[in-house]
């Protein structure tokens, strides 16, 4: 078990090195010098070779990977070309943001998703079902900053229940996680319940039956461990997915994260910041898919004592 | 069935072989000691009844009958094409003549979804933008299908070190969250349409890839595999010409399913202002461009929204239907 | 009825409704387990043998419905009981045993949990108490190393250890009914005689009534006291298990016995009735096996024969007799030779 858990966490070494590496080989192979091209034509040329040298951008490419690299290594995410902060600074502000947006979407997204996904299974077929599974499906084919859009035209707007926009009160992020959390609820949704419908098909579940349990016994007990397995891989995947969404949920609604800075970093073209988010949340990601590989284990009595 | 004959072992599998396959799956629909679940017993009855079927359109119509929400998708998918195809005739105005003196009103029977800022109509836009939408739906997904269809043929038949670097690439790719390696894409290729297709194919390889690599292992066992690879035809052959079309159901659902992502992506893209740029019109840039007027004149923010949510759900729906139909071939490899 | 028989099933009748109509899985059946003794039903794959199984335990899913007939268990209506009732009786009174040892456990709970929980539900027992039981019945089972082996997960166990770990299971409430859905026909044939030995000897012990479904009439033989040929949702044939050995009388069930493999006798090919088990969507008319029987006339073609006694307790569903058939047949022969 312990041996399996350090293996995979070595197995994923490699994988954020590649990330790390594709992320700067794509960053960095625009033709130009990125002071130039954000400066523009206002400055003289020798106050961008001052400042390129202070970034470090007079050395070699290969040489300029190795020193990001080095710096990497000690935690150091390098500085804004446009804020002139520390990237770790900006990322150590935007990042509780993001993460409350994160986990109060994921909350949504199970408290709505599983349920539904089960009850869906349950009545396979009926009203309840179809009902569930439209809202789902609603969910996966809506554009994420539309629904923001009407969510603040109907509730903040009209309503006037929560906040426009922002991120002072905690009712500030009502309206942003429930976006967030709604197009995931209804991918949990849709795999808890096609989960749930293979695992009731089981022989296990028909002895679970013929031992006399009530059917919430069998659901709960007896299925929803076995269909509940997938779910968890997913809602891993999910962290991505989120963390993605929050680009577009936090651009709406003025939330201060870490998406927020990704885009502004693009408007501005402000290479070390861009890079920074784009690595930090890829980290975030890879460590998520970890835990989720650890917890499948730890749960499925079969693969822990592989 | 009042034609039965006694028994003889032509009359029990209707004389023709090819028959054997569907009469007999049919039965095990309706064995009910036969381990199935009803959604088996019914992908099995419909895999029947359509080799029974005598002609395509026959066809069609049990599709239609048996999953109507994915007839309908189709048709409004088809009605969007068509819109997009002849929108210079479908459209009631021209997408870029500006009315400075019509700016941002509401719905009216002359402008039904209103004007935006400059005095366009939005009806007229969001028939141009169709074309963006289904452009951006279709190509991308195609590109990235025959990439990592392309990738996990070699991963899958080749192995070794292809198949190592291969399946590592595609690690790293999963690893990112998409927009955000989109965003970055676009932010090295700068913005535009063709470097969207680019975009939306770099990120969306690597499950197709995974999905066709395993395939093609389970399929490279395979006796006829073995045969066609005994006789000396060549690796190249065998890859394009026996064990892609045993991937085509597999591909023609990966192809339906993952539309929608790329439209939603595109619109993603664009909303944030690095997609598609003016003049070109794109549904998820009418959005953007609408959301300062969201509280004056919503409509012109909502409606282009609106589309992308029915074309997105429109292949969701489809996609959905098309699965269902492909599963008995793919769970008869 | 008197109260000597643990399950009494008339007329029965359980239907599939699927799109191209109702397809009846078990029709018409009638049969009886007295207690304390060893019931069959023999047929092939979708003879319905299954369905009646689980009609019993009215465990039968959508699209199935049972839609007439009585099942009396200890002389009472089964059909008249609330779910809640029927729960209690599953498990407790009647259990059941299935045909899949390695897929029938939960993989995610210990065996001990999961036999533990069987008796957890219908008798209220502090944790030390149905640990206790799990043991013993475990041990009544065969099971080496009793107390360890509660600690397993099902994949760690054999086949044969499985389906023990589903008897004990089934057992632990000291059930007045077993029913064992082809409890053998996964395992080895050295497994499959101490599993039956094991299930006979705790029906000699308990006194249990067992109803055996299985289509291996070398099983039969060795463990009925009583059995019913099924074929297409119907009974065939029925008589006590000597009777039915020395004088089979349904072609049909002639054709099973002609297709067992026998040791002393030296045969080209092993025999198989011909064609396959008629879809039940679209039965003949007539006789639901005319078209695999090679004794069949226009009228078994026209119309469905009754069952009729032919002997004490021995009836068959045939406008004949296998032997005045077989005889007939002979005779024609002999007269187109002539």
């Amino acid at each position: 078990m312990t041996k399996k858990i350090v293996n995979r966490v070595l197995v994923s070494i490699p994988v954020l090195i590649g990330v790390i590496l594709i992320i700067y080989v794509m960053l960095n192979v625009i033709p130009g010098n990125p002071i130039e091209v954000m400066m523009a034509e206002h400055a003289r040329q020798d106050v961008i070779d001052r400042i390129s040298a202070y970034y470090g951008l007079d050395k070699p490419v290969w040489e300029q990977f190795l020193i990001y690299l080095n710096n990497l290594l000690h935690g150091d995410l390098g500085v804004s070309y446009k804020l002139n902060r520390s990237v770790n600074s900006l990322i150590a502000d935007a990042f509780p943001y993001t993460l409350k947006l994160a986990i109060a979407a994921a909350l949504v997204s199970w408290i709505i998703g599983i349920p539904a996904g089960i009850l869906s299974a349950i009545r396979e077929n009926t009203i309840v079902d179809r009902l569930f599974m439209g809202f789902s499906l609603l969910g996966v084919s809506m554009p994420v900053f539309w629904a923001a859009l009407i969510f603040q035209y109907i509730f903040a707007y009209r309503l006037g229940w929560v906040p426009v926009s922002g991120a002072e009160t905690w009712q500030s992020y009502i309206l942003p996680a429930i976006v967030l959390g709604w197009s995931s609820a209804g991918t949990i949704a849709r795999l808890t319940r096609s989960n749930l419908l293979e695992v009731l098909e089981e022989d296990y579940i028909r002895t679970a039956w013929a031992k006399g349990l009530s059917q919430a016994g069998v659901i709960l007990h007896h299925a929803f461990k076995n269909a509940l397995l997938p779910v968890i891989t997913m809602m891993a995947i999910q962290v991505a997915s989120l963390l993605s969404g929050a680009v577009i949920t936090e651009t709406v609604f003025a939330i201060p994260g870490i998406g927020r800075l990704a885009v502004d970093a693009i408007t501005n073209r402000d290479m070390p910041l861009l890079q920074g988010t784009v690595i930090f949340t890829t980290i975030l990601i890879i460590a998520g898919n970890l835990i989720a590989d650890i917890l499948y284990s730890v749960i499925d009595p079969r693969i822990r004592e592989k | 069935m009042k034609n039965l004959k006694r028994y003889s072992p032509e009359t029990a599998f209707g004389g023709k072989n090819e028959r054997k396959d569907l009469t007999s799956s049919a039965k095990k629909a309706n064995d009910p000691d036969a381990k199935l679940s009803a959604k088996d017993r019914k992908r099995i009855q419909l895999a029947a009844d359509l080799g029974e079927a005598e002609t395509g359109w026959d066809k069609i119509k049990i599709l239609c009958s048996e999953n109507k929400l994915a007839a309908i998708s189709f048709v409004v998918i088809v009605v969007i094409a068509l819109m997009a195809i002849f929108a210079p005739a479908a459209a009631p105005y021209d997408p870029t003549k500006q009315d400075l003196l019509h700016r941002l009103e509401g719905m009216s029977p002359e402008h039904i979804f209103g004007t935006d800022q400059l005095g366009r109509d939005v009806f007229s836009r969001m028939i141009y933008g169709a074309r963006v939408s289904l452009v951006i739906g279709l190509l991308p997904t195609f590109l990235s299908l025959a990439l990592g269809t392309v990738l996990g043929l070699i991963s899958g038949y080749l192995g070794r070190t292809a198949d190592f670097i291969i399946m590592r690439l595609a690690d790293i790719t999963m690893a990112f969250p998409s927009l955000l390696l989109a965003m970055v894409v676009m932010y090295t290729l700068g913005a535009g349409i063709v470097n969207i297709f680019l975009a939306l194919t770099f990120v969306s390889w690597a499950g197709t890839a995974r999905v066709i690599r395993s395939q093609t292992l389970s399929l490279r066992e395979m006796e006829y595999i073995e045969a066609a690879r005994s006789m000396g035809v060549s690796k190249w052959h065998i890859m394009f010409r026996h064990i892609l079309p045993n991937c085509l159901p597999n591909l023609i659902v990966l192809f339906t399913l993952n539309i929608p992502g790329s439209i939603l992506s595109e619109s993603s893209l664009s909303f944030l202002g690095i997609g598609a740029q003016p003049p070109m019109t794109s549904w998820g840039l009418m959005v953007s461009d609408g959301k300062q007027y969201l509280f004056t004149n919503p409509v012109i923010a909502i409606a282009p929204g609106v589309a992308i949510l029915i074309l997105a759900l429109a292949f969701n729906f489809l996609g959905d239907g098309v699965r269902d139909v492909m599963d008995p071939y793919l769970n008869k490899q | 009825m008197s109260k000597a028989n643990t399950l009494e099933i008339q007329h029965l009748r359980t239907v599939f409704h699927t799109r191209h109509g109702d397809l009846a899985a078990v029709n018409d059946v009638s049969l009886t387990v007295p207690k304390g003794k060893i019931v069959g039903i023999v047929g092939e794959s979708g003879c319905g043998k299954s369905m009646t199984a689980m009609s019993v335990m009215q465990l039968i899913r959508k699209p199935g419905e049972i839609v007439s007939g009585k099942i009396l268990f200890n002389g009472e209506d089964l059909l008249t009981k609330t779910p809640r009732e029927m729960q209690a009786i599953r498990g407790d009174r009647i259990s059941m045993i299935f045909q899949e040892p390695m897929t029938s456990l939960n993989p995610v709970y210990t065996v001990g949990h999961q036999v533990e929980e069987a008796l957890r539900i219908h008798e209220h027992l502090p944790k030390e108490e149905l640990q206790r039981r799990a043991i013993e019945i475990f041990e009544a089972v065969g099971i080496p190393e009793a107390k360890e082996r509660l600690a397993s997960y099902p994949h760690q166990l054999s086949g044969g250890l499985r389906q023990r770990v589903m008897i004990g299971m089934a057992m632990i409430c000291k059930p007045d009914l077993l029913i064992a859905d082809e409890p053998t026909t996964a395992l080895d044939v050295t497994i499959e005689a101490q599993i039956l030995a094991l299930m006979k000897k705790l029906r000699d012990e308990n006194g249990t009534s067992i109803l055996l479904i299985t289509h291996n009439m070398g099983v039969v033989a060795k463990m009925c006291d009583f059995v019913y040929v099924m074929y297409a949702g119907r009974v065939m044939e029925q008589a006590e298990v000597f009777e039915l050995f020395r004088n089979v009388q349904h072609p049909y069930t002639a054709g099973l016995l002609q297709s067992i493999p026998r040791i002393d006798h030296v045969v080209d090919r092993l025999y198989a009735i011909p064609g396959v088990v008629p879809n039940l969507l679209h039965l003949p008319d007539g006789c639901s096996f005319c078209t695999r029987c090679r004794y069949a006339d226009d009228r078994c073609f026209s119309t469905m024969p009754e069952l009729k006694e032919i002997a004490p307790e021995h009836l068959i569903r045939c406008f004949s007799t296998n032997s005045a058939l077989a005889q007939a047949a002979e005779q024609s022969e002999e007269v187109q030779h002539a």
